[in-house]
């Protein structure tokens, strides 16, 4: 449950939606549990439901990001050693709260375009595969990937300081 | 022999990710061995990932989801039950009439539960000050410099711009503050001493005035409502600034309290 929570989270930003969208979550999938094949990712499941139910009943609120050109990203988004631009105010996306995350990572990815970040954090963080996370998001494959190159290719922009000083990645990368 | 007649971008990520097929991974190799630029391209792919995996941890789940999720599930099963019960014993017709008896005492249990969960967020206000004045909740930074502590927010969380104002005019000097979490968002907290050890707190939060139980007194000044609530022998006093809920709790003269929030709300 902590994967479905925490996931719920940084899709509503707001804990009482997350706990509201769980229960209805679990309570789909107890409906609907027919449709689950043995043998495939439980957690990918999860998420796809959940991700539908907050489409249909969260998402309404909330402003669908301009698809924007890696390029215009890696321009826009800030340099987040430098301390980032936490107010979003050159960048008009809407942002989740990952008020949990490092300062520095937290600002890299509030700056990325919604569908870019979720892209990234149900690959990097929750390790779903690509087929998954692309059902999880009703992508396609091509897609999610695509957006997944773009976000770590910003990303890598943004944190290279960071990461440096951090000292991910001072091994040889494989 | 190498590829050298392009770089490589999407190529080098599916290599990270495991999912090339061995002649394009011995491909890019062979590249890689030789072409600079996307070997750093590679190197700050995978420092943006190790970043990210290991800067955003994931939270607990708060024991409420737990047992909201475990209730609705039971909930869930009784009405199955009772359907189908009803289903076998009295006919199609009663079944149905039934059902809806059932959805709609359940939407009945699931607005108790929901007004039962919703935080009392004056109390957990009044919490809050409590544990300050017993020392289980600690100042994270210690100053009396209104920019320092402003800054300390928007580098630890506080999405909001906070407005930490300076209320020596009124005898009150900042002592300090720290990122509290109210109602499961985060919060800036931050103290005051004023005449006499006095111990003023505020906390500003992301939120809106409407979620306040009933119960309250409103008091309005200007453009700002304050709503005034007791809990635990403390005032609070709760006003909307935008989308920012500021509240002011203290344990003296709830006169006093409304004043000085006044005073707060004025300057902004």
């Amino acid at each position: 449950m902590r994967a479905v929570y925490n996931f719920a989270l940084r899709l509503t930003r707001r804990s009482d939606d997350a706990r509201d969208l769980v229960q209805e979550t679990y309570l789909r999938a107890y409906r609907t549990f027919g449709n689950f094949r043995p043998g495939t990712n439980g957690k990918a499941w999860l998420f796809t439901i959940l991700y539908s139910v907050f489409v249909n009943k969260y998402r309404k609120q909330q402003r669908e990001p301009a698809m924007v050109s890696v390029e215009e990203l890696v321009d826009e988004l800030p340099d987040a050693s430098q301390g980032g631009d936490r107010d979003n105010a050159s960048f008009p996306i809407a942002a989740g709260s990952l008020a949990w995350a490092e300062p520095e990572v937290g600002a890299a990815l509030r700056q990325l375009p919604e569908s870019f970040r979720f892209a990234v954090l149900l690959v990097e963080v929750d390790e779903l595969s690509y087929e998954e996370a692309a059902s999880v998001l009703n992508c396609p494959v091509g897609t999610l990937r695509s957006r997944l190159f773009r976000a770590r290719k910003a990303l890598s922009v943004a944190l290279r300081d960071y990461a440096r000083r951090a000292g991910y990645g001072d091994s040889e990368a494989t | 022999m190498t590829d050298q007649s392009r770089h490589f971008g999407e190529e080098i990520q599916e290599l990270l990710d495991g999912r090339l097929a061995p002649a394009q991974r011995t491909r890019l190799d062979e590249h890689l061995t030789a072409c600079a630029e996307c070997r750093q391209a590679q190197i700050d792919l995978v420092r943006a990932r190790r970043a990210v995996r290991a800067g955003v941890p994931a939270v607990g789940v708060p024991g409420d989801v737990v047992a909201g999720v475990a209730a609705a599930l039971d909930r869930e099963d009784r009405k199955l039950l009772a359907l189908r019960d009803s289903a076998s014993a009295r006919g199609p017709s009663r079944a149905r009439r039934l059902a809806y008896a059932l959805l709609a005492t359940a939407a009945a249990v699931a607005g108790a539960l929901w007004l039962f969960l919703s935080p009392d967020l004056p109390a957990a206000v009044a919490k809050d000050y409590a544990q300050y004045r017993s020392g289980q909740l600690s100042l994270q930074l210690e100053t009396d410099d209104v920019q320092k502590m402003e800054g300390f927010f928007a580098a630890h969380g506080i999405e909001f711009g906070t407005r930490v104002f300076d209320l020596g005019m009124m005898g009150y000097r900042l002592m300090g503050g720290r990122v509290e979490s109210l109602a499961g968002r985060p919060s800036a907290f931050f103290v005051y001493r004023g005449p006499a050890d006095k111990i003023l707190v505020c906390q500003m939060y992301e939120g809106s005035a409407r979620e306040l139980p009933r119960g309250g007194q409103q008091q309005r000044h200007g453009d700002f409502t304050f709503h005034v609530y007791h809990r635990d022998g403390k005032t609070l006093v709760f006003w909307e600034e935008g989308r920012i809920v500021c509240v002011l709790t203290a344990d003296f003269d709830a006169e006093e309290i409304l004043q000085l929030a006044i005073a707060k709300a004025m300057k902004s």
